[in-house]
């Protein structure tokens, strides 16, 4: 009773292939960080906008996997919530793979809890690590500090794969992907909202353009690093108060396929609209002058690719 | 169809063993369409088994990968499953025990509601109620599974937490009612068709001789038809036990040994789903994981299936 739905899907999705990857006319693709793909998505169809008949494929699967398939030549564009490792750096070079690193916005990692937990407002970092860490230290919110209630925590952030987890790892706990691993774990942002969301109790971590998102179920709480309580907010993520929790994001260019005029422009085009679609994302710009920079790096990379 | 004893009857009893091919096979003179009719067949068919072929073979290719690094005492002892951790542990039990308790709750759910069904709909529904009823459960058979993901995310666990105020916003509980109806019309429909097939001269026999309806159900139609009825459960089974939507959805991504149902857990499944999203390196162990837990997955199904066929003859 359902073969035959089965098999049409199958040839849907054979065309849809053959639609995607190819077929006629090459698209760009845009893969990596999930923090980065609101704006991404925002940049692509401001971008299509303006010279239509662009074809550009944006999708995320993770800082780590998108530089490893901008590596491997599988993509244009990696988005990454982090600076690529020494390691992957490596495996890039041993390819023989050359890059640019453009950074494009700022976020700030926001500690998020049920709008209803009222009692939780400001953690301090060493009240993250004991959280986050993998000596799985605290089970109730009793066991972090005796004033809070003992209710159990369940918690919810991104997986391994994730920029974001390697970043909030290494400055919270010490060690990039030193976590705890009961937590639930997933790549989508989206369902790290939609479960503390749904839990009274619960705690998580995301990117601030999520955060954003979900702001009106979701409450941040502020993070004490020694200088009192700083809310994530964007004036802290610019001026540095947020830190270390604050962070850049970056694009990850082929400088290959910088010869490319669609990947040129899209880029250069990024750089352009990034200060001006990303606060209402959630993102903070960067200052005018580094934009600046990254267009003159962008196009010493652009002459040199052309022979 | 074997004649046996009143009780002996088979439920399934059609052989398709030699097929129709003495018939049908093109002659020496037949013509030039029906003999390339003929190869375009044995291409299609010969693709199929390269298929399978082709994922055993990936498979046993990654598995043997991961097992050069892994023990497989280590993977079955292990209580711990961390890929992808900072120090990665390799305990398959917690992803096991997670299928384990989806398809346990699933099953709670399907088999009484789907037997019932089963018989209510061959036994006792008028032919228009019958009718009705049979297109409802075809119809949630047709229900693609995000669907039954999504309505359990959205709208069972939000009513769950009326009743059971310390239900997670993943859980178990709300994946197996979802899993239980999603396999509803395999257990309902295929175990009608087993009943269905129970000769009348069986069930006259029983009344014959002056047993109430319901005990000549309980006594002759359903031992009758218990090699079908348990067929129809095993492939219920191994479509919980491969849900992969379902659970990802309602029940979430924790690697966790608990029997909690309250809780969120990670089914062999899920974990596939999961990390396959995040786009893990090939030659990597977490690569190599991927396919052992398919491999596991694939391994169990099979065993579902032949232990139902041994049952089934056992009888």
């Amino acid at each position: 009773m359902t073969a035959c739905p089965v098999r049409l899907a199958g040839f849907g999705l054979v065309a849809a292939l053959a639609a995607a990857c190819g077929g006629d006319g090459v698209a760009v693709v845009v893969g990596g960080s999930g923090s980065l793909h609101p704006l991404s998505e925002a940049v692509a169809e401001s971008f299509v906008g303006t010279a239509p008949g662009r074809r550009l494929a944006v999708g995320y699967s993770g800082t780590a996997g998108g530089l490893r398939r901008l590596c491997s030549g599988e993509i244009d564009i990696s988005a990454a919530s982090r600076r690529i490792s020494a390691m992957e750096a490596d495996v890039c070079r041993a390819a023989g793979f050359r890059y640019v690193e453009i950074p494009v916005a700022r976020d700030g990692i926001v500690l998020v809890a049920h709008p209803s937990n009222t009692v939780v407002d400001c953690l301090t970092l060493e009240e993250l690590r004991r959280l986050w860490g993998p000596a799985d230290e605290v089970r109730s919110w009793r066991d972090l500090r005796p004033d809070y209630p003992d209710e159990r925590i369940r918690f919810f952030g991104p997986g391994p794969g994730s920029g974001t987890f390697r970043y909030f790892t290494e400055v919270v706990v010490g060690r990039p992907g030193a976590s705890r691993s009961d937590h639930y774990q997933t790549g989508n942002d989206y369902m790290i909202a939609r479960g503390v969301a749904g839990d009274r109790w619960g705690l998580g971590y995301l990117g601030s353009a999520a955060h954003m998102h979900n702001r009106d179920r979701l409450r941040a709480i502020a993070v004490d690093t020694g200088f009192g309580c700083v809310p994530p907010s964007a004036e802290a993520v610019a001026d540095g108060r947020y830190s270390p929790l604050a962070r850049e994001l970056y694009l990850y260019v082929g400088t290959s396929s910088l010869a490319r005029d669609d990947v040129f422009d899209l880029v250069a085009h990024y750089l352009d609209v990034a200060a001006r679609l990303g606060p209402e994302l959630g993102y903070v710009a960067l200052p005018e002058a580094e934009y600046g920079r990254s267009r003159a790096v962008l196009a010493a990379s652009r002459r040199a690719a052309r022979p | 169809m074997t004649a046996g004893g009143p009780l002996g009857g088979r439920a399934t009893s059609v052989a398709h063993a030699g097929g129709h091919g003495a018939v049908l096979r093109p002659r020496r003179g037949a013509a030039l369409s029906e003999r390339l009719a003929g190869r375009v067949f044995l291409a299609c068919a010969v693709l199929a088994g390269v298929a399978a072929m082709a994922v055993v073979g990936v498979l046993a290719w990654e598995s043997a990968a991961f097992f050069s690094q892994v023990s497989p005492a280590r993977l079955l002892t292990d209580p711990s499953w961390t890929p992808l951790a900072e120090e990665p542990r390799f305990g398959i039990l917690p992803l096991v025990a997670a299928t384990a308790q989806i398809v346990a709750g699933a099953a709670a759910v399907a088999f009484p509601l789907g037997l019932l069904t089963a018989i209510y709909l061959q036994y006792y529904a008028g032919p228009r109620t019958g009718a009705v009823l049979t297109a409802a459960v075809t119809l949630l058979a047709a229900v693609p599974t995000v669907v039954y993901g999504y309505v359990a995310l959205n709208f069972v666990t939000p009513a769950l937490r009326g009743i059971l105020p310390g239900i997670g916003a993943f859980n178990a509980f709300s994946a197996c009612l979802a899993v239980g109806v999603m396999i509803l019309p395999t257990v309902a429909l295929l175990s009608r068709s087993a009943l269905a097939a129970v000769p009348h001269s069986l069930l006259e026999t029983g009344m014959a001789l002056g047993a109430a309806r319901a005990r000549v159900l309980t006594r002759a139609a359903i031992p009758a038809a218990s090699r079908g009825i348990a067929a129809a459960m095993a492939l219920a089974v191994a479509r919980a036990a491969g849900e992969t939507m379902i659970v990802t959805l309602a029940a979430g991504n924790q690697a966790r040994l608990t029997g909690n149902p309250l809780e969120g857990l990670r089914t062999l499944t899920a974990f596939i789903a999961q990390t396959s999203m995040s786009d893990p390196a090939p030659g990597t162990i977490e690569h190599h994981a991927l396919a052992t837990v398919a491999a596991v997955l694939f391994v169990g199904g099979y065993a579902v299936c032949a232990l139902a066929r041994w049952i089934g003859r056992a009888r």
